[in-house]
């Protein structure tokens, strides 16, 4: 009874913590229905009239459709690139060991670079190509950090995918390709989509490549766009708000799908 | 894995070492001589949009044949996407750093006749005390955060190793800051500590407290009256409200997932060590010195290698803190700064080397013991 007792409350206690803890966000996203006055004003109040015109102001005076547009198409090209070549490379490397140690090394390194090493070499090689401002050199540009992370998580799942099936496939005279699309690939598709979601959802949040190489309305994807409304004179809180609910929403909607391979991705594999 | 029996299904050859040699040898000299010839071909604008998608086209079926046709070679064939992708993004890039970098390049110059000056740049950077405090600065930041962010999050980890009602609510409540996009988190974090308006001035006004000026250079009073060397710590090592708000703001996005990473760990850490301990009368210390940690040493280095990645990459945070401003700039920040918005490509590159070397380094001596154990 006692040990019961002390369960319930070490849960309350957790919640209560992981409650303050995500707190910031929580007003975040009350105070983008806040007035512009009652933002700023001195005194807090947790009730007041909710209204909708920081989004409003959001959508129509500034060009947020069109820069929800341009994330969205980057993060799924950039996604769909990554997955293919990464899964291929990482049933490569999970059945044949292919390069050895030297070649997982590589690419591993490449998932360490900081992206503000090749930001240079980036802008000017891309300028010279006159795709600068475009969709393509973003969507190049994340496959950086995401081809990497594809290759060294996929690996790990591939592992998991018994040989035995794969076998008998082989056995029953089917290409290897084959065996591939139709074995391996469904065996493995909850790590395969677990890997799409991370990649979405780190495209979706990268900024350095985006504030360097986009910065004309046509290709400015949303983290970009939300950083713009800091300005050196006055900070404009509402919109800002109300851009950081909208980026927000889909990345705390994807971690929910993930959560169960969080620890894994995020550590690249290492942690099962 | 049954490597002998695909062989055999394969045909494929067993490896000879000297072959394997050479192979690797011809493959590095093609990838330069092919690196050196895209420089060049982007010095004098050879490529353009049409060429690139011919090139991409006539790769594409390239591929699509050796897939049917190099079945026994097929091991090859799919890493091909993914070495040439990787080659293209990382190698050439990198090839054409250390070209920028010789060579005393700015915006204006670019299209001119490119200056050989050696090392001039890499001995400029290390001549420069700017450098060198910003150095420190970057070097601080991943000391502290990841000190702090460790240590909560053990804590945290320690506590909450065991079954309770409501435990997938918090984690779930938890997992949010570190997937949050970080610009909007520094924005936010900008948002709370502001020193007109602020949610945490606001509370410090009701409570009639002195207002705290977060994210400016005032020293932090603690460290400034410890006499002697007190100013000098100001000055030096970035005691002061500014650095205090960056930890916070990065402690509080990345301390969930050191949290996570080390209760996964700490779950999979059997039982029947701590029953031994126990009935030997050892202290929670105890346990902890001597069982907890070796049998998670493996687990604490992947977590602090992939937090000090993640920490010598931040650039997001402090752009949304504090800008573009002289106050926190780490060597990310100089990067951006030198190359980017002066046009000084040739230092920012140089620096960008000196980065590079730097991350390498490091991650070297956290790698070797973490991947590259033979399986």
């Amino acid at each position: 009874m006692k040990k019961n007792n002390f369960k319930t409350l070490l849960g309350i206690f957790t919640v209560l913590i992981a409650m303050i803890w995500v707190f910031p966000i929580f007003w975040i996203f009350i105070n983008s229905f806040r007035s512009g006055q009652a933002i700023i004003a001195k005194e807090i109040t947790l009730f007041f009239k909710p209204t909708l015109e920081h989004y409003l102001l959001v959508f129509t005076k500034y060009p947020f459709i069109r820069y929800l547009i341009n994330s969205t198409i980057v993060v799924i090209f950039t996604t769909a690139i990554s997955v293919w070549a990464g899964s291929l490379a990482a049933y490569s490397l999970a059945r044949f060991n292919t390069g050895g140690m030297n070649y997982a090394l590589w690419i591993l390194s490449s998932r360490m670079l900081p992206p503000a090493v090749l930001v240079i070499p980036f802008y000017i090689i891309f300028r010279n190509l006159g795709i600068i401002n475009t969709w393509y050199v973003l969507i190049i540009a994340y496959t950086t950090f995401n081809l990497s992370f594809v290759v060294l998580v996929m690996k790990g799942y591939f592992e998991e995918v018994p040989v035995e099936i794969e076998e008998a496939a082989l056995i029953d005279g089917a290409s290897r390709m084959s065996t591939f699309y139709h074995i391996s690939v469904p065996l493995a598709r909850p790590g395969i989509i677990a890997c799409s979601v991370f990649c979405a959802i780190f495209s979706w949040n990268e900024f350095l490549f985006a504030l360097v190489l986009s910065v004309s309305k046509n290709s400015k994807t949303l983290p970009v766009a939300a950083g713009d409304f800091v300005t050196a004179y006055a900070i404009n809180w509402g919109p800002l708000f109300a851009a950081g609910v909208i980026i927000l929403i889909p990345v705390i909607i994807f971690t929910l799908i993930v959560q169960k391979h969080i620890s894994r991705g995020l550590t690249l594999g290492a942690l099962k | 894995m049954n490597l002998a029996f695909f062989r055999g299904l394969t045909n494929a050859p067993a490896i000879r070492t000297d072959k394997v040699r050479l192979k690797i040898f011809i493959s590095v000299i093609s990838i330069i001589i092919s690196s050196i010839l895209l420089c060049l071909s982007f010095k004098f604008q050879w490529l353009d949009g049409k060429v690139i998608a011919i090139v991409m086209i006539g790769a594409a079926v390239f591929w699509i044949i050796l897939l049917i046709w190099a079945e026994r070679k097929i091991k090859y064939v799919f890493i091909i996407p993914t070495t040439v992708i990787l080659i293209i993004i990382t190698i050439i890039p990198f090839i054409y750093l250390l070209n920028l970098s010789v060579h005393n390049v700015k915006a204006v110059t670019f299209n001119k006749e490119w200056v050989f000056v050696g090392l001039r740049n890499y001995l400029d950077i290390l001549n420069n005390p700017e450098v060198f405090s910003h150095l420190i600065l970057t070097l601080e930041f991943v000391i502290v955060t990841v000190g702090l962010e460790f240590i909560i999050g053990m804590g945290f980890a320690l506590m909450l190793n065991r079954e309770f009602k409501g435990k997938s609510i918090a984690f779930s409540l938890f997992l949010m800051p570190m997937m949050s996009t970080p610009i909007v988190v520094g924005l936010m974090w900008k948002y709370i500590l502001d020193m007109n308006s602020g949610f945490m001035t606001r509370i410090l006004e009701l409570l009639n407290l002195p207002i705290i000026p977060w994210l400016t250079a005032t020293p932090l009073p603690v460290v400034k009256n410890i006499p002697m060397i007190g100013p000098w710590l100001v000055q030096n090592l970035n005691f002061n409200y500014a650095f205090l708000s960056l930890i916070i703001t990065d402690v509080w996005q990345w301390t969930p997932f050191m949290f996570l990473i080390l209760l996964a760990g700490l779950s999979s850490v059997p039982v029947e060590p701590y029953e031994a301990a126990e009935v030997d009368g050892a202290s929670f210390w105890q346990k902890f010195r001597y069982i907890t940690l070796p049998q998670m040493k493996n687990i604490i280095l992947i977590a602090l290698l992939l937090r000090i990645m993640d920490a010598l990459k931040v650039f997001d945070t402090i752009w949304a803190l504090f800008g573009s401003s002289i106050l926190m700039r780490t060597l990310n920040m100089y990067i951006f700064n030198e190359g980017i918005t002066k046009w000084n490509y040739s230092v920012g590159a140089a620096m960008s080397v000196f980065v590079l070397i730097f991350v390498s380094v490091i991650s070297n001596f956290f790698i070797r013991p973490i991947y590259l154990k033979e399986k």
